[in-house]
């Protein structure tokens, strides 16, 4: 029932405990009482969003309100403010009587005795960097620990005791589980409590930062915030692959990398010198947002959807600012514009991406970092070499062909062997047009229609109906090739396909394509457009309403150089648009013309005469072709001069001598070869920034389609430091920005998250939120001082962490009395220790290493567990795999390596309050609800854990039954049990043997939930009565709660 | 409220302890309650509807095929959609790239039907016979063209993930009226899905995870991990239960946590929900005249008509929410093949439902919603032949319809123009809908708050109007 509150300051007793002047005669201030009022009852119309200000006032800044006659200090009587909201007329009172939220008479009279004590204003404290030196209290006996001396002294002003310590049993379990997220063991608790020497609690800590336990548990929380999740989110829910980034989050915390590396890395890794794989994988963080394919969506859309979460993301976990608030209009309650939304977004905006993923799974969006093994590097790097041998073999033997080639001048021409379709298209039979090679016919259905062409007969495109010429063995990135036809434009459009070799569902396609755009041809390959391609643009335009002869070709170098066009014979002027191709760009393998699906086809264009080579074709040929002359005349009727002999030579080579012909061969072997050492790679998304930022611009209201004027600059939020002097305007800049020792957020955000880890509660309680709607901090004092302590001692995450616990205040026994129960219930004083739910992952860890089935592997492909089977993900969506449940020990492996299926989160997780990873997370709910229960008394996970227990408890826990239980009680509680436990325990053990002994079928079915097989030699009611006995201590208060 | 098993409250709670706890700190916990888990200032004006039964109909019916019947498709059937009709609107990628897009008339025949002679399909003939009982709404419209954003955008009033849904702010708002089921309980249709749902559109957002929608599955497990292990029998788990509450009472008075306590509480929630979980969804006890009001596939679990009656089980038994969902309606293509199918899996069951609850006077304070998540063109996806078409996604305009729980009967709301693109009058937005919806309920919408990262947040975020031409 315990709600982690997200409820703001209201009820009476936190009022208390903060001082509030309804104790005392001391005037409200501003921080505390008044911008509370304001911010939630007046802001909305009469704060900083200048959109929806009413009346021309405003009342978060001094100036204008007292300009505006709302407030006169000293002179309530003369406010407009204090006439207004006491006004009886609904014509003039504020807030209007509609409005949702009214003023309480406390709050009037607040604002009264406010503005009678001078109106003064405070900046927002979380905007204002922390004093260099925070003075730490005077408290507690001498050698008290700085954050003991902070919270005794604010007892000692709340006239309140702090707790004893927690017996050591306790400390020791809290300890270990928050460290490391699983329970300590027997010998662990036996060794603490036998050493009796000084540093005994600083040594077990120690063990725990040092273990690599350590590094899982801590990484969780960072991954609530990084929103990560192995399935991209939306319809198709495609699968990240993203584990190596959630790998490194947890190798970060166990090298314990200082903070400011970790956020610069995760942030700008790409843009440090001389990346490492460790700071390139850590950029995945602005990569792992959701992302959709679902067909038909809008490109644009969802890029900027996409850029929307980054900010999301980087304003709640870094800054805790509510940055998505000012996306659609001007923040209505903190200083932030509309506009330094969408400059902060500048900085994110310039990766190039393809804002949809694509049906095909297995290409991930571009950027990618590779993720080679030492293998695969070196048999890259050794088939690079080869390519580049054989490269340098094709020249030497096109040089070595002299006399070849004078002896074949004046051949006949032989017919060329690597044409592979020549459609005439001047004729159809059914839907089919014959291919004069003899290879199989292009087919086209009758409403693409035949009219009188260049020369017989077109085809005339309907621009949704394809003319499909089937397979010309091309269709990879290393595939030499050239089409050739004649053209004729209907329209200048803005985009048309041509023909295409390509896979995919929606535009974003895999492979190659012509397109016009604009009366330009782009001619491509492309794995991911636009980032993962090579492509290139005609500078000229083609003639509207006229045939041309195109012809392109694509040499297999996977260079934009190696794509050419040519017009009416002529290579023509283009622009290289991309030049990145590195994995392979297709495996289509089949060429169509005028139509694409969901593509914009070649409406009312029309083709003909059509030719594909398997080869790049020479000028001499296109120029044949051009004129639809044959070659050998072409070729008698060149000159044989210097170029003309050229040209001669370059299509002997091409496509007469045998040798020239095998060493092409070679190198396309060679890239083959090449191609497949890349085939395998695994590969990550990650950042990496383009070479020009693309431009930013406010959208008004959010919509993609609303684009303001100007492009925004990259700028951070004036309300916080300015951007320091000399950084670039890019994502490091925005690091080092972040990172600033005097940053008043950064540092402050961070150690509150730490704070409400350990706590449950942070010393700011709204751990997302700093702004001026969030809570003030508990103890501001110990904020700052553990903010500006954590700076100045390296960012390092241990040494906090080690402090913390260690404190006096966290080792403090957590049993409240009524009286401080009544005055504190949330534990906002710490004058005791903290209470807590264990989170989902821990409960089934926990229960895991009970039954010593916890397998210790670190890192990895994530894994399936058990899932019931109305679970399993293609119940609700058709188009997700099918849940196949892995063996043990995978189904052992602790919980946040469990796949994270966005639309299909585990069950049992969600119903502890796992939040489902969809957006950034910082906060989890703690609730007690009915189906929790039913989970960790009936999910199999758990029942076969009570199993291992019982086995574990059986075998090593002595051989009397009350010895037995007493063994595995301390095992789970790390506690002996009292007589009464024990008593309990033991009845129960009775009940449930005698039961499974007149019952030994259901014993048997029992035993039989999960995969750990029941050892042969335990007698099977024996272990079933057993197991329910563990089940029972599984499922106790106290197994259940960190206390 | 104070029966909701996923809602167990500290004042039932503490009621029952506050002998024990002598003076111990009752009111501000009870304050800490209230401030924590009420929404502050629902209004008193009464309810018309206790309960909701909202039939999802994902994927996006074909409005003309099915509710707004539009002559002119026909008469101009293959003439291309006029520019001005469309002005400039987005089309999805699916279709938007066509050279063409022919209008397509519809192949199925509409009839008057009730007493207004309202024309609906023919292929709804269950339906026309209570449209008497239903307020047809021929002009909803929504902002969003793709399935994921536009079902997001009807179940929690945002396109974007991570609000609660519909019945997570009803739960929130109002609690439960039965002491051992979930508050909000959704079912789906048991059949491949064309597109899918997933766990968030009955999510509870940002509200407290006890308000999310548990999904009953037709099957031993109606709800995930309900049933005891395998040879684990009731007089078993007892013993176990009696033992555990014994230990977590010396736990209590160890620790005095009132958390320990609650903790107790939920255990037997759980175990009663273990018995009234499966009486609530055991449909043996009907007798056949119930059965045939909802058709022939009743008796098949999963299925739309057996999900129907569940709907109606719950509902008597003070389910406050009811989700259903039936995908299948995403018809791209070959529409006149597919559509009748589709039809028949809902219809009787649809009317059904409405007679089941008239008879039995619980159509008055149960309001019933049946609608997509968006409607579909008038004009052919893909290519338009004699024998076929497919409707891309639409949002300008679709249909829904409501019944009981405060809505007026046999009135049609909002028309579209002749082209069914537009709509021309009383047009509905989602967050319309929400706010009527929540009216209904005697819940102002603009009141039903929650405080989050600085932010009052409201199901219609900050717009929505109660459609009071609808309203009885």
């Amino acid at each position: 029932m315990r709600v982690l509150s997200f409820i703001r300051p209201a009820w009476p007793a936190f009022l208390l405990i903060c001082g509030c002047p309804a104790r005392g005669s001391a005037a409200p201030g501003y921080n505390n009482d008044i911008r509370p009022i304001l911010a939630d009852k007046c802001f909305a119309c009469h704060g900083p969003d200048a959109g929806k200000r009413e009346a021309d006032l405003r009342l978060d800044v001094r100036d204008d309100a007292i300009r505006a006659g709302a407030i006169v200090p000293g002179e309530p009587e003369e406010s407009t403010l204090i006439s207004r909201i006491h006004a009886i007329d609904p014509d003039d009172v504020m807030p209007p009587p509609e409005a949702p939220r009214q003023l309480d008479e406390r709050e009037k009279n607040l604002l009264e005795s406010w503005i009678r004590s001078g109106a003064g204003y405070e900046p927002h404290w979380a905007f204002v960097p922390p004093p260099a030196a925070v003075p730490v209290p005077d408290a507690g006996p001498p050698g008290t620990a700085e954050i003991d001396r902070f919270v005794l002294d604010r007892l000692r002003r709340e006239d309140i005791d702090a707790s004893p310590p927690a017996p050591p049993e306790r400390w020791l379990r809290r300890v270990s589980h928050d460290l490391t997220g699983l329970p300590p063991s027997a010998g662990e608790i036996e060794a603490y409590l036998a050493d009796t020497s000084p540093g005994a609690r600083e040594r077990a800590v120690d063990r725990l930062l040092a273990s690599p336990r350590y590094g899982e548990h801590m990484a969780v929380g960072w991954l609530d915030a990084a929103r990560y999740a192995d399935s991209f989110g939306y319809q198709s829910d495609i699968d990240t692959h993203a584990w190596p980034y959630r790998d490194w989050v947890i190798r970060a915390h166990n090298e314990n990398l200082p903070w400011n590396e970790f956020i610069t890395w995760q942030l700008a890794g790409d843009l440090l010198e001389n990346p490492t794989r460790d700071q390139m994988i850590a950029t995945a963080f602005n990569r792992i947002h959701r992302k959709t394919q679902e067909g038909g969506s809008v490109e644009e859309e969802f890029r900027q959807e996409g850029v929307a979460d980054r900010v999301h993301t980087f304003g709640t976990a870094f800054l805790a600012l509510t940055m998505e608030c000012a996306r659609c209009h001007d923040h209505k309650y903190d200083p932030i514009p509309t506009r330094e939304y969408y400059s902060l977004g500048a900085f994110f905006n310039s990766i190039d991406e393809w804002g949809l993923l694509h049906g095909i799974a297995s290409i991930q969006p571009h950027p990618t970092l590779l993720l080679t093994t030492p293998e695969q590097d070196k048999r890259i790097a050794s088939a690079k070499d080869a390519v580049a041998a054989a490269e340098v073999a094709l020249r030497e033997t096109i040089d070595s062909r002299g006399a070849e080639f004078r002896a074949w001048l004046g051949s006949p021409v032989a017919p060329d062997a690597d044409l592979s379709g020549a459609y005439e298209l001047d004729s159809r039979e059914k839907d089919s047009f014959p291919n004069s090679t003899g290879n199989k016919p292009a087919t086209s259905n009758a409403r693409n229609t035949l009219v009188p062409g260049h020369k017989g007969q077109a085809l005339r495109f309907t621009g949704d109906d394809p003319l499909a010429l089937g397979d010309h063995g091309v269709g990879h990135q290393e595939h030499a090739f050239t089409v050739s036809f004649f053209m004729k434009p209907a329209a200048q459009a803005k985009r048309s396909l041509v023909f295409h070799n390509s896979m995919g569902y929606d535009p974003g396609y895999h492979g190659f394509e012509l397109l016009m755009e604009n009366g330009r041809l782009r001619w491509m390959a492309a794995r991911e457009w636009p980032g993962h391609c090579i492509a290139v643009r005609t500078r000229g335009q083609l003639a509207i309403g006229e045939w041309t002869h195109v012809s392109v070709s694509y040499d297999g170098s996977s260079k934009a150089a190696g794509l050419k066009v040519f017009l009416n014979g002529g290579m023509a002027d283009v622009d290289i648009v991309r030049d990145n191709l590195v994995k392979n760009c297709g495996g289509a393998n089949a060429f169509t013309f005028g139509e694409r699906v969901r593509d914009s086809g070649f409406k009312d264009g029309e083709v003909d005469a059509i030719r594909i080579h398997r080869r790049v074709l020479t000028p001499l040929e296109i120029d044949s072709l051009f004129h639809d002359r044959p070659l050998g005349e072409t070729i008698a009727n060149t000159a044989r001069d210097r170029s003309g002999i050229e040209a001669l030579k370059s299509y002997y080579v091409s496509a007469v001598d045998m040798e020239t012909r095998a060493a092409t061969g070679r190198l396309h072997d060679a890239r083959r070869a090449l191609r497949q050492a890349y085939d395998g790679v695994r590969e990550l998304p990650v950042m990496r920034e383009m070479k020009h930022p693309r431009p930013a611009y406010l959208l008004a209201r959010g919509d993609y389609t609303q684009r303001g004027g100007d492009p925004v600059p990259r700028a951070t939020p004036s309300a916080l430091p300015p951007f320091p002097d000399g950084q670039q305007r890019d994502r490091l800049g925005l690091a080092r920005w972040l990172t600033a020792p005097d940053h008043p957020l950064t540092a402050r955000v961070h150690v509150n998250r730490v704070w409400q880890h350990f706590f449950g509660r942070g010393l700011v309680a709204t751990t997302d939120n700093f702004g001026r709607q969030g809570e003030v901090p508990s103890h501001p004092e110990l904020l700052d001082w553990l903010a500006r302590d954590f700076v100045s001692h390296g960012w390092d995450m241990k040494r906090l962490c080690r402090m913390i616990v260690l404190s006096a205040t966290y080792s403090q026994e957590s049993i409240a009395t009524p009286g401080l129960r009544e005055r504190d219930p949330a534990n906002i004083l710490l004058a005791r220790g903290p209470v807590k739910r264990l989170a989902g992952e821990a409960l089934r860890d926990q229960a895991l290493t009970l039954a010593g089935l916890l397998d210790p592997r670190i890192g990895g492909p994530p894994v399936k567990p058990y899932l019931p089977e109305s679970a399993t993900w293609r119940v609700l969506n058709s188009f997700l795999p099918q849940y196949k449940q892995d063996a043990p020990p995978d189904i052992y492996r602790r919980s946040l390596y469990t796949f994270w299926r966005r639309t299909a989160p585990p069950p049992g997780m969600l119903a502890f309050d796992v939040p489902n990873r969809d957006v950034c997370s910082v906060r989890r709910q703690q609730t007690n609800t009915p189906l929790q229960p039913l989970v960790t008394l009936n999910d199999p996970q758990f029942v076969e854990a009570a199993r291992g227990m019982a086995i574990r408890m059986l075998r090593d826990g002595g051989s009397e039954p009350g010895v037995r239980i007493a063994w595995m009680f301390r095992e789970t509680l790390g506690r002996p049990p009292s007589t009464e436990e024990v008593r309990l325990l033991t009845d129960l053990h009775e009940e449930q043997s005698r039961i499974f002994t007149a019952q030994p079928e259901q014993a048997a079915a029992f035993l039989k939930v999960g995969e750990l097989a029941a050892p042969a030699d335990i007698p099977a009611a024996e272990l079933a009565a057993a197991t329910v006995v563990a089940s029972a201590l599984l499922n106790l208060d106290e197994t259940i709660t960190l206390r | 409220m104070e029966t909701d098993p996923l809602f167990i409250t500290r004042r039932r709670f503490f009621s029952r302890l506050s002998a024990g706890l002598g003076g111990m700190a009752l009111g501000s916990l009870l304050a800490d309650r209230t401030a924590a888990s009420m929404p502050a200032g629902i209004p008193g004006f009464a309810p018309r509807a206790k309960r909701v039964i909202y039939l999802f109909m994902s994927g996006g019916q074909s409005q003309q095929d099915l509710f707004d019947e539009k002559p002119l498709l026909r008469q101009r059937n293959g003439e291309a959609l006029p520019d001005s009709v469309r002005g400039g609107q987005r089309l999805t990628g699916m279709s938007g790239n066509q050279s063409v897009l022919p209008l397509a008339g519809s192949h199925f025949d509409f009839a008057d039907c009730g007493k207004n002679g309202t024309r609906i399909s023919t292929l709804l003939p269950h339906t026309g016979s209570v449209i008497d009982e239903l307020c047809l709404i021929r002009s909803m419209f929504t902002e969003a063209i793709n399935h994921d954003p536009a079902m997001t955008f009807l179940q929690t009033g945002s396109q974007i993930a991570g609000r609660p849904s519909i019945g997570s702010w009803v739960h929130y708002g109002l609690g439960s009226m039965n002491a051992n089921l979930p508050a909000f309980v959704v079912l789906v249709t048991k059949k491949p899905t064309d597109q899918p749902l997933y766990a968030r559109l009955w999510g509870s957002g940002f509200l407290d995870s006890r308000h999310q929608g548990v999904r009953f599955s037709p099957g031993k497990d109606a709800v995930f991990y309900l049933a005891n292990p395998d040879g684990i029998c009731g007089t078993g788990r007892r013993s176990l239960l009696d033992k555990l509450a014994a230990m977590n009472r010396i736990s209590y008075q160890n620790e005095i946590d009132p958390e320990i306590e609650s903790r107790i509480v939920q255990y037997e929630m759980a175990y009663r929900m273990q018995t009234s979980v499966p009486e609530a969804t055991d449909i043996k006890g009907e007798p056949k005249h119930v059965l045939d009001l909802y058709g022939p596939d009743v008796e098949t679990p999963g299925t739309f008509a057996a999900n129907c009656l569940q709907a109606r089980r719950l509902a008597e038994r003070g389910v406050r929410f009811i989700q259903l969902y039936h995908p299948g309606w995403d018809n791209h293509n070959k529409l006149p093949q597919t559509l009748p199918k589709l039809a028949s899996e809902v219809d009787q069951p649809c009317a059904g439902l409405i007679r089941d609850l008239k008879q039995r006077g619980m159509l008055e304070d149960t309001l019933v919603i049946c609608g997509g998540e968006f409607g579909r063109t008038s004009y052919s996806q893909g290519t338009l032949t004699k024998e076929t078409y497919g409707r891309d996604h639409h949002p300008r305009c679709f249909s829904m319809w409501m019944a009981g729980g405060g809505v007026k009967p046999g009135i049609v709301h909002g028309a579209t123009d002749d082209f069914g693109y537009n709509i021309t009058s009383g047009g509905v937005h989602v967050h319309d809908l929400h706010a009527t919806i929540l009216h209904l309920m005697g819940v102002d919408h603009t009141k039903l708050t929650y405080f989050f990262q600085g932010r009052h947040f409201r199901l219609t975020d900050v717009h929505g109007h109660v459609v009071r031409d609808i309203l009885a």
